[in-house]
């Protein structure tokens, strides 16, 4: 799949009032969704947000006919699907970029649609751009500022152990399941069996995503991913056709790598 | 024969249009593997100085170090399993009080979790893990493939650091958090257990005909209530039974499921009974399936899933005594 290039000090893609918005960011007043408890956290992990930095992406998604008979990846849809994910995240770096942050944290990614365009979606990926107060580079290998959805809670206890996220990692597949002959059918009515062909459908579609996902990772040269969430959604396509979502956030080392105090167990006296 | 004939759409006598041998996934399914893409995955997984992949939240990653284990990768397991026909015994037609185990949707269920949790076995070995945590079930229905279930299980595989690990990993629906306090207080899970159990319960005319009556009454209905209750006792003797087989000594964290439906099955009359003799082309077309009236009788389905995690004890340690605690800021 073509990338869609991360470009420094490039705004392409913000609109003018964004462009304001980003200013007055960097005049010095930050803007965040940041609960009270995550940004303080964030500032005793070392860290000044920045501004909310926003990324979207309207995006046409082409047409693809599947075989009515046959287990197959619609990669026209994959691709759609991948490529507008990529695109708003890009823009949000982008603008994160433009803020000189290191990193973006609590990074939402949501797909709108809306009755005005039946082919279209909008994706659109939003964070809190942050900046490390001594001035320590925590961006991706790529040069990219890191991307994470661990909230303010989540960060501040993956640093102490010796990791830093490196960027969310993402994989999809979007899968058409085979219908069932009349013949197969009958053959198996009304008995117990396996379905090998929708099993294998559902099967090989997860580890499609998986993979691709596992790829962006090495790209990356994470050590690992956490919080691996696997979706599965029918974005209105009909029922035979499924896209399989894998997100999650990769980690790599810092300089020292370590284990965390042993937690002491606790009891909380209040009722609930 | 052209080798493209026109109607092989509807009637292909391998389905789907794939010639059979041509696929090497779909084989291994039929063989109740996993397919080749699982496998290609997990072998960059386990290559030397290869990523992990995870499931774990970050608090449950920080605590593995504490626990000495080294994460390994997510991993799956997934089967869709159709559902046979059901019948009740032939006495279901004689209007009296039934009550049984619908046992052919139970043996679905569980060859159906077989399969799944055999396939995440297969690939937690493959990553060569001594263990698996947050095991998730997950149970759904597609409008596609009508009375079949889909079971997906999925997990994160770990390895323990230190000691050798046991011959098989070991499953568990515990989360990191949950599995540093049991390993602290000296338990080890023993592997996951679950069960399903289905009843079906259905008055008698003569039940009928007295609520019906007495309708303005406050009344127990005992045959639902006898039906539910059996139901979830057979769910828990089944785990029980599973947990004794791995040897351990208590379950912890059971999670019982329930869900009530009202349903109208077949009783197994003459022409039931001898469908087996049947050609699947003779019962498609409908000729000798039980038809509407006697044959059928309405009800509750009860279906109980339950599932949990088994533990062992390994050595006498007291829990580190808790630090109480008092909360002083708002409740979100």
């Amino acid at each position: 799949m073509t990338e869609p290039g991360f470009e420094p000090g490039s705004l392409e893609g913000v609109p003018e009032s964004g462009r304001a918005r980003l200013e007055q960011n960097k005049a010095g007043l930050f803007t965040s969704d940041l609960t009270v408890n995550e940004f303080l956290l964030i500032s005793e992990a070392g860290f000044d947000p920045l501004g909310l930095v926003i990324g979207s992406s309207i995006y046409h998604i082409g047409v693809q006919v599947a075989n009515w008979r046959k287990n197959q990846e619609m990669t026209v849809l994959s691709t759609a699907m991948y490529e507008a994910r990529e695109l708003a995240m890009t823009r949000m770096e982008e603008e994160a970029d433009d803020l000189g942050a290191d990193g973006i944290v609590g990074v939402r990614l949501d797909i709108g649609r809306y009755d005005w365009g039946r082919h279209m979606a909008e994706f659109i990926a939003v964070g809190t751009a942050v900046r490390h107060r001594d001035g320590v580079l925590h961006r991706a290998a790529n040069g990219r500022p890191f991307t994470s959805d661990l909230s303010g809670q989540a960060f501040w206890t993956l640093l102490p152990t010796g990791h830093r996220p490196v960027g969310m990692v993402m994989g999809n597949c979007v899968y058409h399941v085979a219908h069932r002959t009349v013949l197969r059918a009958v053959g198996q009515v009304g008995r117990n069996i396996e379905l090998p062909n929708y099993t294998q459908a559902l099967y090989n579609a997860r580890e499609l995503a998986m993979q691709r996902m596992q790829d962006e990772a090495n790209e990356l040269q994470a050590k690992g991913i956490v919080g691996v969430d696997l979706q599965e959604k029918s974005h209105g396509w009909g029922s035979h056709i499924i896209e399989f979502f894998a997100i999650g956030t990769a980690i790599v080392p810092t300089e020292t790598e370590r284990g965390i105090d042993p937690p002491t167990p606790v009891l909380d006296l209040n009722d609930r | 024969m052209p080798a493209e004939w026109p109607c092989v759409g509807l009637f292909d006598a391998h389905g789907e249009g794939v010639p059979s041998g041509s696929d090497p996934s779909l084989e291994r399914i039929e063989a109740g593997g996993i397919p080749v893409e699982a496998e290609v995955r997990l072998k960059a997984l386990s290559e030397p100085g290869a990523l992990f992949t995870s499931t774990l939240g970050v608090g449950e990653f920080a605590l593995l170090s504490e626990l000495n284990f080294v994460p390994l990768g997510q991993v799956l397991g997934a089967s869709v399993h159709q559902v046979g026909w059901q019948y009740l015994p032939a006495a279901a037609q004689w209007g009296g009080e039934v009550f049984c185990a619908l046992d052919l949707l139970m043996h679905a269920w569980d060859q159906a979790r077989r399969r799944a949790f055999d396939r995440l076995t297969e690939e937690a070995s493959l990553l060569g893990a001594d263990a698996v945590v947050g095991v998730h079930l997950r149970r759904g229905e597609h409008d596609w493939a009508r009375g079949a279930v889909d079971y997906v299980v999925s997990g994160t595989a770990i390895k323990w650091g230190t000691a050798s690990g046991p011959q098989w990993p070991v499953l568990s629906d515990l989360s990191v958090q949950d599995y540093w306090k049991l390993v602290k207080a000296g338990w080890r899970p023993a592997g996951l257990v679950a069960a399903t159990a289905v009843f079906f319960v259905s008055q008698s005319t003569r039940t009928w005909w007295r609520r019906r009556i007495t309708v303005t009454r406050n009344q127990e209905l005992e045959e639902f209530s006898r039906g539910f209750s059996a139901a979830r006792e057979t769910a828990v003797r089944y785990l029980r039974s599973q947990a004794s087989a791995v040897g351990a000594s208590g379950i912890v964290g059971v999670k019982l499921e329930h869900r009530v439906s009202r349903e109208r099955v077949r009783v197994a009359t003459q022409v039931g009974r001898q469908r087996t003799g049947l050609s699947p082309a003779t019962l498609a077309m409908g000729g000798d399936v039980p038809t509407e009236g006697r044959d059928k009788r309405d009800g509750l389905a009860v279906t109980i899933q339950a599932v949990g995690t088994a533990i062992r004890r390994e050595r006498q340690t007291l829990v580190t005594t808790p630090q109480a605690t008092l909360w002083l800021g708002e409740r979100a």
